[in-house]
Parts: structure tokens; C-alpha cells; sequence
């Protein structure tokens, strides 16, 4: 199920909550954890035994972990079990096909691809993430087992932060999950409900409705009677404004996600980690990567950089390690060559900057913005090289080589108000002129109220599609 | 969300929380309160209804889930008054030039976002050439080819600036050379349509010409065949105001100025065929030439010749056959031939399944008359049918 859905706004998400509120207090796990496990399967049933044998694994390992106390041998052997049930499957469903295709490519072999898994499993690449921070953590002693194998199945299949994020460890909300009494206020659930709004805002009038100017550029792939440009045919400031278009709805789309998560979250009284923090005012990509998807940033960080030594084992190695991070960033993002690709840029400018440049970009007031901007737009370029509608080769041949074709004129007077609109909600302005808002109750509520309306509209409006034969 | 009574005062504390259950409440009792439409004008479809769930297996579950969620979408709490407001929102707002894939021209003319060939066209356009090359072929000297363009060919300075939409001429010109190639006539209407521009020949919130259009058509089809036209003046024109056509019910514009439909009181029969195999059907339901109870329904545009129907045959007051071979664009034009010849056929492919080949023999056609908009003889997936011998 998708967030900015009719099925979800006001089927799903009026149900659960009001479940979960009228529940009482011991059974607001079952509750959340049941309602979740529907949210999980509404679009494929066939994997639900997925999710059950991934909790299954990761709760007895844990309790495992914790038993043999006393044998590291076995500590070992129940965290290396538990490592390879989430990884497996991260690398079952998501990787194995890639990879005997490349195989296939390299060698000249003839393996035949796995079928049945076109589709992912909902979420998997951040519900996996979380169940290998909890048996870490386990591992680690940082955390102590869970014994409830229900309010485990809650923590992991959680609805709010099931499909996007942000990835939550287990730690986080731990304590939260084991409050069975008072565990959200009348205040929170209110913040809860303004973030969410405003997650559901930047998601549906922002992402969807700037996306529309690069998929008018390169088609939308499941709706082939949509005409378009084609990349072929536009000109290069064309490609230019769309692929700026595309890097705001990238952003709109995951952060309002992301804050819809948190905010549904804080809801039922759990406090999620924040996950964007205004990535394109970054002075540097260093800074970028600190503010864009912090909270898989911080999961590399913890789990893979920190372990391989980070910066205490000299520059040479913290350079490796920079580089290992990277590589299973891009990875992580999807399984084709031109992520691995955007991983290994994002390395080469990392490291560039550790080495020398950070300084410079630092003192600079102007330039760093620009340069940021501009390589983390090119970065975009190459994160959406395989889509259907584009081709890699001449997506970057369009934006270097000036050439000409379709003028961005129409485009620059049609989007000009929502893209204006746009790069204001890309900087602090907008929290600034929300702060000013929400100080009158009158002002708070109508700028509530109308987002709601409005995102509602557009919910339903992107679902009208007259049939053309009028009279056929 | 209920909170007891007696904690009321304190929720007026968090008036945030009370708008947002309001409305996520509200939405939702009202959705569960309204009774589900079946039918949609404005978007000319059937809406789903609550699917039942059937078997308990994972295929039973999925279909149940997929048929549950779009009930749910099409059934939803004022429906058509949200999609209203994402266009006024869209228009005003935001500014925008484009509503629901539909570019709001000047004028108060609707335009569809034809930005280029799909890659379905890629194919069904050179199909559809060959078809109607193959035609000419069969019938020398007898077929006429006559292509509607769209709006924007006439009226490219209506068009939202420097909007990229596809050029029609280039194709239209390409195939004018097949057509004559292949010994048949290509009828041009373009440069007529222009020479009449400033009269209202093309709805501004539909898709096709007015009959008006359509006259200035069929005046060129009867320069280039030597006939005299239709006398307009002999026959009562009969209007219908309030017409909003396929272009609004995809852009909902709240500016759009709603359409009149004109057409000529004339008796002539009308025979609707029943259609079981090819050639000269026996079977047929006889009517006129309007269906005007359509004047009352959203598409008023349906009324000319009662629709697309396979085959029909129209009785008229001049001398010889021709057969008509079409899409909607005729049903407006073909009235005018009635004053030309004495028996017109009238054949949509759509909803005739068989080769020409057996009709004309039975019939012994005087003309051919391939009738058909640019916009879907490039894209039109039936034609072919034009093309297939025997």
C-alpha cells in the first residue's frame, strides 16, 4: 500500500489508529503489529511468509545470542545465522538476478534468471536494514534480546517506516515499544498529525506534480498512451531544466515519505529519527551526505565504517573504507551498474574533499553551493541512467554537448510558478515562514486544513482518466 | 480517535489534532455513508463496485486487495468536485498552461497533449498507410482519402506558447504522396479549414470539428469530385447548447466555455445493420439520422448517425453509392452527403470485423470515402482491416 492513496488515507490509516487507540494498553503491539502486517501484504500476498520467517529468524537468534552468553563460538554462529537470513533475502530478492545477468555478460554463461521475483518484496531494502541493526545490537550487548515475539514482529514490520524509512534500529525505539501505558500524549499525536500533512504535501502537490516535467521529457514507463518529448528530441537546456526537475521530486518524493513515516509515527507514540535535514543548501558533499537520507548514512556508518577502523587507522585505510561505504551505498539503492556507478562518484568526491578541498569549499560563501548543487544534479543524472525512457549514453551526451531540439520555454512558463515554489521548499524559508504560521491558532489550522484538502484533491485528481473513445 | 466527553476541554488545547481527525474521520463516514455510482459521465466509464472475497488463497487475497482499491478510488467522497479543485488549483495557483493532459489554449480552446507519436503509432501509422495504399490499389481510380487535422494545425496560435506539440503536416503531406501514389485522391482540406478560421468549425472542449468544419470538409470533397453541395439554406439547422466534450472531462478547466452542436433537420432513413459476416448484411433496425436523446446525456456528440456502428446505410436524394469508411469525425459530415447520392454506407471498422472486399462487391460502390482524423488514423488499431483482401 502507498501512502498517498484513497485505500490509505482514508481506509487504512482511520482504521489502524483508531484500533490502536481503543485498544487496550497490553494489546496495542498486537494491534499495530496485525494492522501492519495487512498494510505489508495488500499488494502481494505471496510474500508474506518473507516478513514471518524474517522475524522468526532474527527473534530466535537474538534470544540465542543472549543465551550463550558465555560461548563466544556460538554467539558467533547465531549472529552469522541471523546476518544471513536478512542479507539472503536482501540479496535473494533484490541482487541475484543482477548478478547472474552480469555473470552472464562477463563469462559468455547461459544461467537462467530466477522467476517470480520481477517484483520486490515491499520494503525489503529497509525492513532487512533494521533486523541487521537488531542482531548486531544484540550481538554487541547493546541492546537486550526481545523476548515478545509480537511486539518484535511490530518493531520490524511496522507500517509507518515499513516502505521508505527512515530505517529505525531496533534500539531506538526499544523502550517506547515496552511502554504499554501513556505511551503518546494528546501534544505528540498533534505533532505527529503536522508532520504528516506536511509529508503528505510535499509528496503529492510538490514531487508528483514537478516530476510530471521530466516524465513529460522521457514518458512514464507503465503508461505508454502518455506522449511525451523524448530525450532524443529535446534540446540540451530542456534536459538540464528536467533533470533539475527530477532531483526536486527525488527529494520530495523521499523526504515527504520520510517525514509522513516519522510523523505517523510520533502518532502512536514512537520518535523516529529525522532523515533530511535540507540536503541542497549543503556547502559540500560532505555536508550533503550528512543531510540526505541521514538515517542510512548513519546505519553505514555504524555498521561498516566505524567496524572496518573509520579514520583511526590511518588515511590510507580510512580512504578503503570510504570507498567500501560508497560502493554499498550505490548497491543498497538498486541492483544495475549505473548505482554502483553514482556510489564510486560520490566516493571520488568524497574523497577528494577529505584530501584537500573541504577546507577551500568551507571559506567559500558562494562557489560551494553551486559546485554542490551542480555535481549532486549530475549524480541524479546518473542514479535515474537506466530508467525506462532514458538511456545512459545519451542522457549525458544530451547535458555536455549542447545540441539542440525542443526549446525548455513551454516547460519553463508551465512549471515556472511550482518550480519557484519548489526551491523555496528545498531551504529553511519555508520551516521559517511555518514558525511564523503556526503562532496563531486561526493560521495553524487553515494551513493544515488547506494542505489536507488540496493533497487530497490531488490524490484523487491524479486518478481521473476519461476513457478517450468517447463513442466507441 | 475517540476521546471520552469529559476530556473534551482539553482537546480544544490541540486544535491541530481536532481538524485533522475531523477530517480524516469525516472523509471516511461520508465515503461509508454516500451510495456507490455505477456510472461515470464526466469521466465516461463504469465504476467498480465492492468486490466480494472469494477463495482465501494468495491469487484470491491479491485480486481481492487490487479490486478493493479501486473501488475504493472510484467510489470516493465527491469524486468528481476533488478532481475540480486539483484543476483550479492547478490553473490559478499554480499558473499552469495544462490540465489533466490537456493544453488550455487561447480562446478558450482545449488542445490534447500530443507531443508525439507513441511507439504504438510508430507501428500503427505505416500499418494504416499500407492498408489504405492497398485500397486505392484494389480500386483504382474510386477511393478519396480525407483527413481531419487536429486543432492545433488550424489554430497553432491558440496553442500555449512554444508548446512542442507534434506536426501534423509533415505526415499529413507524406501521406497525400502515398494516397496519389497508389492511384487514389487525397482529399486536402487544410488549406479550406484555414480560409474559414475565423468561424467556429473546431469545439473548443472536444475533440472533433463542428458540423460547420465538417461542411467546409465536404465542399472540398465536392470541388475535387465535381458534385454540387448540400444546399444549408433549404434545411432547418437545429442547435443544442451546453456541450462539454472529451477535452473537458480530462482538463475540468473551470474557465471552459461549454460548446453548441448543429445539425440539419433532414428525414432521410437511417438502417443500422446487424452485422454477423461479411458482405451485404440482410438484417437491420431502421431509425433517422439523430439519436436526439443523446442531446440530454453528457456526450451530446453521440447523437449524429446514433453512434459508431459497424455498418449503416443512409437513403438519400442524389444518384450512385459511396461508401463511407470511418471514425467519429464522419458522423457529422455524412448527413451532407445525402444530397449527393442515393445510397450511402457508412462502415466503422471498430465495430466491423471483416475485410471491404465482399461489401463492395454486393454493393458496386460509385465511391470510396476513407474518412478519418489525423490523430486517429495515425494510432487507430482497426483500419488495417481496410487492407485485408477477399
Amino acid at each position: 500500500m502507498v501512502f498517498s492513496t484513497i485505500i490509505f488515507l482514508f481506509r487504512f490509516l482511520p482504521i489502524t489508529l483508531a484500533l490502536y487507540y481503543l485498544a487496550p494498553p497490553k494489546l496495542k503491539n498486537t494491534v499495530l503489529f496485525l494492522c501492519s502486517l495487512v498494510f505489508y501484504c495488500w499488494g502481494e500476498v505471496r510474500f508474506f511468509p518473507v516478513m514471518i520467517a524474517l522475524i522468526l529468524i532474527n527473534y530466535l537468534c537474538g534470544l540465542c545470542i543472549e543465551h550463550f552468553d558465555r560461548k563466544p563460538a556460538l554467539r558467533r554462529a547465531f549472529l552469522l545465522a541471523a546476518l544471513a537470513g536478512s542479507l539472503g533475502m536482501l540479496f535473494y530478492f533484490k541482487y541475484a538476478n543482477f548478478v547472474l545477468r552480469s555473470i552472464n555478460a562477463l563469462l559468455g554463461t547461459g544461467f537462467a534468471q530466477i522467476q517470480g521475483i520481477g517484483t520486490l518484496p515491499l520494503g525489503i531494502s529497509f525492513y532487512t536494514f533494521q533486523t541487521l541493526s537488531y542482531s548486531i545490537d544484540v550481538y554487541r550487548r547493546d541492546v537486550k534480546a526481545e523476548r515478545n515475539i509480537i511486539d518484535f514482529g511490530a518493531y520490524v514490520v511496522m507500517f509507518p517506516q515499513l516502505i521508505a524509512g527512515p530505517i529505525v534500529k531496533y534500539r531506538d525505539v526499544s523502550n517506547q515499544l515496552h511502554v504499554y501505558h501513556h505511551r503518546y500524549n494528546l501534544k505528540q499525536i498533534e505533532e505527529g498529525m503536522t508532520l504528516f500533512t506536511f509529508g503528505l504535501a510535499k509528496k503529492v502537490l510538490l514531487a508528483d506534480a514537478v516530476g510530471a516535467l521530466w516524465t513529460d521529457i522521457i514518458g512514464v514507463a507503465d503508461s505508454p498512451s502518455t506522449t511525451f518529448v523524448g530525450l532524443a528530441n529535446a534540446s540540451t537546456p530542456l534536459v538540464w531544466l528536467g533533470i533539475i526537475a527530477y532531483s526536486l521530486q527525488l527529494y520530495f518524493d523521499f523526504s515527504g515519505y520520510s517525514l509522513m513515516g516519522i510523523g505517523m509515527g510520533r502518532m502512536l507514540g514512537f520518535d523516529f529519527p529525522q532523515n533530511f535535514n535540507y540536503p541542497y543548501i549543503s556547502g559540500s558533499i560532505t555536508e550533503f551526505w550528512r543531510r540526505w537520507h541521514m538515517t542510512l548514512s548513519g546505519w553505514f556508518r555504524e555498521y561498516v565504517y566505524i567496524p572496518l577502523g573509520g579514520n583511526r587507522k590511518g588515511l590510507k585505510r580510512q580512504i578503503l573504507n570510504l570507498f567500501i561505504v560508497e560502493l554499498l551505498t550505490g548497491i543498497w539503492h538498486g541492483a544495475n551498474w549505473n548505482f554502483i556507478c553514482w556510489g564510486l562518484y560520490y566516493f571520488v568526491l568524497l574523497a577528494v574533499e577529505k584530501l584537500f578541498l573541504l577546507p577551500y569549499l568551507q571559506k567559500a560563501k558562494v562557489w560551494s553551493h553551486i559546485y554542490t548543487l551542480f555535481l549532486v544534479v549530475v549524480g541524479w543524472a546518473m542514479f535515474v541512467g537506466n530508467d525506462t525512457g532514458v538511456s545512459f549514453g545519451l542522457l549525458f551526451h544530451k547535458l555536455f554537448i549542447p545540441s539542440g531540439g525542443v526549446s525548455p520555454l513551454y516547460f519553463l512558463r508551465n512549471y515556472g510558478v511550482l518550480l519557484a515554489v519548489s526551491a523555496v521548499c528545498c531551504t529553511p524559508l519555508i520551516e521559517k515562514l511555518w514558525n511564523v504560521l503556526r503562532k496563531r491558532t486561526v493560521t495553524r489550522c487553515a494551513v493544515i486544513l488547506a494542505l489536507l484538502v488540496v493533497s487530497t484533491a490531488y490524490v484523487v485528481g491524479s486518478t481521473n482518466s476519461p476513457f478517450l473513445y468517447f463513442n466507441f | 480517535m475517540s476521546k471520552h466527553e469529559k476530556k473534551a476541554p482539553s482537546l480544544l488545547r490541540y486544535p491541530v489534532l481536532v481538524v485533522f481527525t475531523l477530517f480524516f474521520a469525516g472523509l471516511f463516514l461520508l465515503d461509508l455513508a454516500t451510495p456507490d455510482r455505477t456510472y461515470s459521465e464526466l469521466e465516461n466509464t463504469t465504476l467498480s463496485q465492492r468486490p466480494a472475497l472469494t477463495q482465501l488463497s494468495a491469487k484470491g487475497l491479491n485480486s481481492y486487495f487490487t479490486a478493493y482499491t479501486k473501488y475504493v478510488k472510484d467510489q470516493v467522497f465527491g469524486r468528481d468536485n476533488w478532481i475540480s479543485l486539483q484543476s483550479v488549483v492547478e490553473t490559478t495557483l499554480l499558473q499552469k498552461e495544462q490540465s489533466g493532459g490537456i493544453l488550455l489554449g487561447r480562446e478558450h480552446m482545449l488542445f490534447p497533449r500530443t507531443y508525439g507519436l507513441l511507439s504504438s503509432e510508430e507501428r500503427t501509422l505505416p500499418k494504416n498507410t499500407a492498408a489504405v495504399s492497398s485500397l486505392c490499389q484494389r480500386y483504382p481510380g474510386k477511393v478519396n482519402v480525407l483527413l481531419a487535422p487536429a486543432a492545433s494545425v488550424i489554430y497553432p496560435e491558440n496553442l500555449p506558447a512554444h508548446a512542442p506539440v507534434l506536426d501534423e503536416d509533415t505526415y499529413l503531406d507524406q501521406l497525400s504522396a502515398a494516397v496519389e501514389a497508389a492511384g487514389g485522391r487525397f482529399v486536402d482540406v487544410r488549406s479550406t479549414l484555414e480560409d474559414h478560421k475565423g468561424e467556429y468549425i473546431y469545439y473548443r472542449t472536444d475533440h472533433h470539428w463542428t458540423s460547420l468544419g465538417a461542411y467546409y470538409a465536404y465542399s472540398r470533397l465536392c470541388d475535387t469530385l465535381g458534385l454540387t453541395p448540400f444546399d444549408t439554406t433549404a434545411h432547418p439547422a437545429l442547435t443544442a447548447e451546453g456541450f462539454y466534450g472529451t477535452h473537458y472531462s480530462k482538463a475540468r478547466n473551470w474557465n471552459a466555455v461549454p460548446d453548441t452542436i448543429t445539425y440539419y433537420d433532414l428525414p432521410n432513413r437511417l438502417t443500422i445493420y446487424s452485422v454477423t459476416g461479411a458482405g451485404q448484411p440482410a438484417e437491420g433496425e431502421v431509425t433517422g439520422l439523430y439519436d436526439t436523446g443523446k442531446l440530454d446525456v453528457y456526450d451530446k456528440y453521440a447523437m449524429f448517425l446514433h453512434g459508431n456502428n459497424g455498418l449503416s446505410r443512409i437513403e438519400g436524394e442524389g444518384t450512385g453509392r459511396i461508401l463511407v469508411i470511418k471514425d467519429s469525425y464522419a458522423n457529422c459530415f455524412v448527413p451532407y452527403l445525402t444530397a449527393n447520392y442515393d445510397q450511402i454506407d457508412v462502415v466503422d471498422f471498430r465495430n466491423y470485423n471483416y475485410g471491404l472486399d465482399p461489401l463492395i462487391a454486393d454493393n458496386d460502390y460509385d465511391q470510396i470515402l476513407v474518412l478519418y482524423s489525423f490523430d486517429s488514423f495515425k494510432s487507430d488499431p482497426y483500419l488495417y482491416r481496410a487492407g485485408v483482401t477477399g
